[in-house]
């Protein structure tokens, strides 16, 4: 009789350690995977504006000039990438989330929203290699076109025309 | 007494199990990445430019102007100190111009009059209704070009180009005089300062003012 209640007792301590060591890991696991980094893509590059989105125009749809949108240099859902073949970013999907942060001191940041995609031409839009007498002049290739809210609230004026920025994507 | 060493084994291999699952638990869920480390804002702006990926959190939304404080849109009345507009978004708003009101038009505090017509991009304090803004800044027929040049033809002021705009495909007279901004890798220069020789085929980025007649004066170019 003393031996099967010594039995039940170890049994119990047992399981009673089991569920602890398992709650106690647990609750860190689930602490630890809300702090835990995510994996995103990064680019520093420049950011410009352009102000032709309606509300119902764009690559995606539904572009507009007073929202925080912008138009990415490579969305294959749209075959922008057909016209941005030297774009070094990966395509996003329509409605994707881009924070861009003036570069340095790391903020302010604005998180935008991917309605539209560059043109790239080959000398202008998202591709931004602007050569000067057949030189390429200015090494900084425009990533990010920023509607005119979107880089109003990044940067505050317009006539700055082209701020280098680092741009978060893929998260 | 056999009995009792083999009850004895079976509670310290269960004790040892309960062990050892629960570090193996607390380690795949916990414990490897508590030892990841955190990047600074330091190691972020000093870091290689190259850098295409890491694992890292992007920064909070933390914007330099609230959207709720921009506004656009087109001239339609104008008084000494108020200007209505027509909103997209807001409808006829009225925008109040205090004298710390920062205004570009061309340049700032360029003293060129606000117009019926005139189309502009600015933000400042929004009243409860967002039908009144007393205005911090405004910007006035500003426009931003990208494109090859198809036609260069030399001016007394300094060259006049026409441009291909990348977006559009409309081909849009710009005038570069003394005083354009002109910015290179080396930095930024008056055009009279940096004389650059503009060929057909060039691809160039220009910020500057819309005139009445559809041109640009162009106030930068990069």
């Amino acid at each position: 009789m003393i031996r099967r209640v010594h039995l039940v007792v170890v049994v119990g301590l047992v399981v009673a350690l089991l569920s602890l060591q398992m709650r106690l890991g647990s609750d860190r696991g689930k602490a630890s995977l809300l702090a835990a980094p995510l994996l995103v893509s990064q680019i520093d590059a420049h950011a410009t504006w352009y102000n032709l989105c309606n509300g119902s125009n764009g690559a995606c749809g539904n572009c507009s000039d007073a929202s925080v949108h912008a138009a990415w240099p490579h969305i294959d859902a749209t075959n922008c990438h057909r016209d941005c073949p030297n774009s070094s970013v990966t395509s996003l999907s329509c409605g994707s989330k881009v924070t861009v942060s003036d570069l340095c001191p790391y903020k302010p940041s604005v998180e935008v929203e991917v309605r539209d995609c560059c043109t790239c031409d080959g000398t202008g839009g998202c591709n931004g290699s602007s050569r000067c007498s057949g030189t390429s002049w200015n090494s900084g290739d425009v990533t990010i076109d920023l509607t005119t809210t979107s880089f109003i609230s990044l940067h505050g004026s317009l006539s700055d025309g082209r701020i280098p920025v680092r741009a978060y994507y893929n998260y | 007494m056999k009995r009792k060493t083999f009850v004895y084994v079976l509670v310290s291999i269960l004790i040892l199990g309960g062990i050892a699952g629960g570090l193996s638990v607390t380690q795949t869920y916990a414990g490897l990445p508590l030892l990841m480390p955190t990047p600074t804002v330091d190691a972020i702006c000093s870091g290689d430019d190259s850098v295409d990926s890491q694992e890292l959190v992007p920064p909070p939304h933390s914007p330099l102007v609230p959207l709720e404080n921009i506004i656009g849109g087109t001239v339609v009345e104008v008084e000494e100190t108020r200007i209505v507009i027509s909103t997209a978004a807001r409808g006829q708003v009225t925008l109040q111009i205090v004298p710390e009101t920062r205004i570009w038009k061309g340049k700032w505090d360029s003293q060129l009059p606000i117009e019926v017509g005139d189309f502009l991009y600015g933000y400042g304090v929004p009243n409860e209704e967002s039908t009144v803004f007393e205005m911090e800044q405004l910007e006035v027929n500003i426009v931003n070009l990208r494109g090859p040049v198809s036609s260069v033809t030399q001016t007394a002021a300094g060259v006049d180009i026409v441009l291909e705009e990348s977006y559009t495909g409309v081909p849009t007279l710009v005038h570069i005089e003394s005083d354009t901004l002109v910015t290179t890798d080396s930095g930024e220069n008056a055009f009279e300062e940096t004389p650059i020789e503009v060929e057909v085929g060039d691809g160039f980025q220009i910020i500057g003012l819309q005139l009445r007649d559809g041109s640009v004066l162009a106030t930068r170019i990069f």
